[in-house]
């Protein structure tokens, strides 16, 4: 039996993936083998392997005794574990720039090789820390003579509208994207670009001829798809577009609108340097004593203390609900060539959950990896006072995730909280340090605390109690049956 | 290859989206949009009727897993793996 075929790789004939044992492999289907063949010995895999710019994959023979279910004939791959799945609907703007890019370059680059990607999905691309690998490997085929891009509206949809939708309209596309798995259809999209959008740079072609001819293409019986085969479309004419693609994506911008975001956080939080040493020291203090697995930075910001602590970690996942925090941490961690941070960006208050077909096609943010350290710091009283999430309740699912904790406590007396209460009727009665550490203490062990020098936020490093994961998950249950949520 | 059902395509490319790439496509994607009209033309004053997706019985295959033609000439190639597979 085969221990777990990936829920999400049902859409391909061509093949599926599987875990086994921890490791990730991908069972090519008989009719797609010649293909995997194919590649291989054009050079043109070990190419794309050696610029990084696939996962790493080997051929490995499974033995039956393992996996009888198996059928004869089939080619299976083993490819790198990735750290941490994330979605395009998780990532930045830059991110997702980042893997349009490298599918373009991708295509540009198997066109010389007489091969091209059938299709444009944007989940067959993941991220290493800031690097964006192409996944599935099926995906590269011979090109079908006369044919054109099949894969071209599926990119539009899933990359270049995103990505205009944030640069042209200001709009961050990871709610959209979360909601529509497919990505942005040219006809729904086309009616938010007004007549002045119709001149910025892809918006006449991409945007508005593919929505007219969308609409007038639908209902036609004829096959277009046969009738361009036989007029002989050539690779030149998907090169164009590919290259023209390339050109207008990189040159798309996006800027944060002013007072709205993050990014500047660090450079105007309220409390003094020397209270910021004093936590930086707290930090290295804490994570300096073991190497962790993965570590969880949870409201990270640009990732100050997400790179503070890359050196004790195998990989970190810094989330911030702030899609231009991510961006930034993204650029600084790039330049700085920091191989273990990925960011993403995500709304505590509502994260990732399981979705997709039988809602188990994409997973949810807490079934991807537990982190076995979690840094919430500065977070508490945004999770309580803006999202009106009781404090109790946070705390109980940080416990659940099951890893240590280093949390930041920011009191009443701040200058942050007195801003967040400024135009609130303060009905959070229970946002007190003394509430906020029964409720710890009741979940966590406390390993060692400071109060930091401005005397208005205080740092605890605490670890999670036996059972209390258990006990959590049935408090939680019990919460959300009742009407009263007890604050 | 002959005719096998290597290129199952599973999403949908649009005849919009197709369309529009004669005029992405350049001078060479305007060449292919005269030969279209071009054949077009020639088909209704030869009495022809429209043409069909020739593959998409193949799609329908490869989802029914009626394979067994393919899967055997497949076959042969496996045999003749390029690199020699490790054993798990």
């Amino acid at each position: 039996m085969i221990s777990s075929f990936d829920p999400a790789s049902f859409r391909d004939p061509a093949g599926h993936v599987f875990s086994l044992q921890d490791r990730i492999f991908r069972y090519v289907h008989a009719a797609s083998v010649q293909d995997w063949r194919d590649l291989c010995n054009s050079g043109l895999f070990a190419h794309l392997q050696e610029k990084g710019f696939v996962v790493a994959t080997r051929e490995v023979q499974v033995d039956p005794a393992l996996d009888p279910d198996l059928p004869s004939n089939s080619v299976v791959l083993e490819h790198e574990k990735v750290p941490f799945i994330s979605y395009p609907y998780e990532w930045s703007f830059e991110m997702l720039r980042d893997a349009a890019l490298l599918h373009l370059e991708l295509m540009e680059t198997c066109l010389g090789k007489d091969f091209i990607l059938k299709d444009s999905s944007a989940y067959n691309i993941q991220f290493i820390g800031t690097r964006a690998v192409f996944i599935d490997i099926l995906s590269f085929t011979r090109p079908k003579p006369g044919e054109p891009w099949l894969g071209y509206n599926q990119f539009c949809k899933m990359f270049l509208f995103p990505l205009m939708l944030q640069a042209y309209k200001e709009v961050p596309f990871q709610s959209w994207l979360r909601s529509e798995l497919e990505g942005i259809d040219p006809v729904l999209f086309s009616k938010l670009m007004g007549t002045r959008d119709l001149f910025r740079p892809g918006v006449l072609m991409h945007v508005w001829l593919q929505a007219v001819l969308q609409n007038k293409f639908a209902a036609k019986k004829r096959s277009i798809r046969t009738e361009i085969r036989s007029a002989q479309f050539s690779k030149a004419a998907i090169l164009n577009n590919v290259r023209g693609l390339s050109r207008l994506i990189r040159k798309l911008d996006t800027k944060p609108p002013s007072g709205q975001t993050w990014v500047n956080y660090s450079d105007q939080h309220s409390y003094r340097t020397e209270a910021f040493e004093k936590k930086e020291q707290f930090i290295r203090e804490a994570i300096g004593k073991k190497r962790y697995r993965l570590v969880w930075d949870l409201g990270c910001n640009t990732g100050h203390f997400t790179e503070l602590a890359a050196p004790f970690a195998d990989y970190l996942v810094a989330m911030d609900a702030d899609p231009f925090s991510i961006d930034r941490l993204f650029s600084l961690v790039k330049e700085k060539k920091i191989p273990n941070v990925l960011g993403l960006v995500m709304n505590l208050a509502n994260p990732s959950p399981d979705h997709g077909w039988r809602a188990c096609e994409r997973q949810a943010l807490v079934s991807r990896g537990r982190p076995d350290m979690i840094f919430c710091l500065a977070l508490v009283h945004h999770m309580a006072i803006t999202e009106n999430i009781p404090v109790r309740s946070f705390l109980q699912w940080l416990s659940q995730l099951g890893g240590e904790l280093i949390i930041e406590f920011v009191s009443r007396q701040d200058a942050m909280v007195q801003q967040l209460l400024l135009n609130k009727e303060d009905t959070y009665e229970d946002y007190h340090q003394s509430h906020f550490e029964s409720c710890l203490r009741e979940l966590f062990s406390i390993r060692t605390h400071l109060m930091l020098p401005s005397g208005t936020r205080f740092l605890y490093w605490a670890t999670p109690k036996e059972n209390s994961v258990a006990r959590a998950g049935q408090r939680t249950q019990s919460e959300a049956s009742s009407f009263e949520i007890p604050r | 290859m002959g005719n096998l059902p290597v290129f199952a395509l599973y999403t949908d490319p649009g005849a919009g989206s197709m369309m529009l790439q004669l005029v992405l496509g350049g001078l060479s994607g305007l060449y292919v949009y005269f030969r279209i009209f071009h054949q077009r033309a020639r088909n209704f004053f030869l009495g022809k009727p429209e043409q069909h997706l020739p593959d998409a019985n193949h799609n329908v295959a490869l989802r029914s897993g009626s394979l067994d033609q393919s899967a055997k000439v497949v076959g042969e190639h496996s045999s003749q793996a390029a690199n020699p597979a490790q054993k798990l």
